[in-house]
């Protein structure tokens, strides 16, 4: 095998981890051929065994680290997850220190550190992920093949929102239209109303009530405007939008 | 070797060979290094590496070299905090150690 083969085959055994971590580690074993030397290129290979065993101790540390993290959890030693931070002594060391020696004393370093390195079971520890890849084909596969229900289920209830919307939006055109209308006419017969006063003051009485009235109904539906595009339609689309999101909010949460 | 070296001095090794060039080193030769003192394969330094990075006790940066960029790893201000830790434990622990098969150890 050469090397261009060896990290090629390297690469595709790491398409389960992140592409930046796969990047690093790429990058990390390219450069190491090229410090190696091109004669001491089937050395290397050799000291590094297959590309299957190298991307299985990378990726056995990745998972290596999460597994570590929730047995510590589990565990309820909080002060033991600090594998990630690293125990860093201030210039109270003595309390540091005691943290620093229940991470080191700590089974679960010491098995994680033997699955890395002494490659016991580090076939083993492998499995997880791949079913995990196994789980998300198959969801994909049970939405494609219920697509027609969901994709019309889902039309259905779009449609409602939409004509729920658009109720909505006239309803809320339409008071505004009364608002301007009533204002309007209404400031209208009291400017009249003081003409017809001079004629016959019953009637400009009559007139005058009339045009207050309209005003008093046109503030009215202002009212009432200004309340649904305020309040009703924002909570609407708040709710909306938060009704899109649960579905996959509880998924990822599935997954994870 | 007979004796395991465990996670913790595996990182103690690494942040000490990596601490000696001031300007930071690269990944093949701190492999040779470590190598001088433990028995390790090759395949073994990548992840304690990307761990040391991801506990911030390495940074690495690329620089040219010969027409390619080679990634260098250069111990960071926690990192040497991290390894004076190691290396007064160190002192610690194999002084007990040494004690007891001397015998200059024993139980009052």
């Amino acid at each position: 095998m050469s090397r261009v083969e060896f990290m090629k085959q390297l690469n595709e055994l790491l398409t389960e981890i992140s592409p930046s971590e796969r990047e690093e580690a790429l990058q990390y074993y390219n450069d190491y051929f090229d410090d190696a030397g091109e004669e001491n290129e089937a050395n290397v290979m050799q000291e590094l065994g297959s590309p299957y065993k190298v991307a299985e101790t990378i990726k056995a540390d990745l998972l290596g680290r999460s597994q570590e993290q929730w047995e510590f959890t589990e565990a309820g030693c909080t002060n033991m997850g600090t594998h990630k931070n690293p125990v860093v002594p201030t210039t109270d060391g003595q309390n540091n220190r005691n943290t620093y020696q229940g991470n080191y004393q700590n089974g679960a370093y010491n098995n994680q550190y033997q699955n890395q390195y002494g490659n016991t079971n580090g076939y083993g520890t492998n499995a997880a992920p791949r079913r995990d890849t196994g789980r998300i084909i198959l969801l994909v596969l049970i939405a494609i093949v219920t697509s027609p229900l969901w994709l019309s289920v889902g039309g259905t209830l779009l449609g409602l929102l939409f004509a729920v919307f658009a109720v909505l939006v006239s309803l809320f055109v339409a008071f505004i239209a009364v608002t301007f209308a009533c204002i309007l006419s209404g400031v209208l017969l009291f400017g009249i109303s003081f003409a017809k006063l001079f004629v016959s003051p019953l009637l400009g009485f009559i007139t005058m009530g009339i045009g207050v009235l309209l005003v008093g109904i046109g503030v009215l539906f202002m009212g009432i405007s200004f309340w649904i595009c305020g309040t009703v339609i924002p909570v609407l689309f708040r709710g909306t939008i938060e009704l899109c999101r649960k579905p996959f909010h509880r998924k990822g949460g599935q997954m994870a | 070797m007979v004796f395991n070296t465990g996670a913790a001095l595996l990182d103690a090794i690494v942040l000490a060979v990596v601490s000696r060039d001031p300007e930071g080193t690269y990944g093949y030769k701190i492999t040779q290094e470590v190598r001088l003192v433990i028995e390790l394969s090759e395949s073994t330094l990548y992840p304690v590496l990307r761990r040391l990075q991801k506990d911030e006790c390495l940074e690495v940066y690329d620089q040219a070299c010969a027409g390619r960029n080679r990634r260098y790893y250069k111990v960071t201000e926690k990192g040497r905090v991290q390894l004076n830790l190691y290396e007064s434990e160190w002192r610690k622990y194999s002084q007990k150690i040494t004690g007891m098969f001397e015998g200059g150890i024993r139980h009052e």
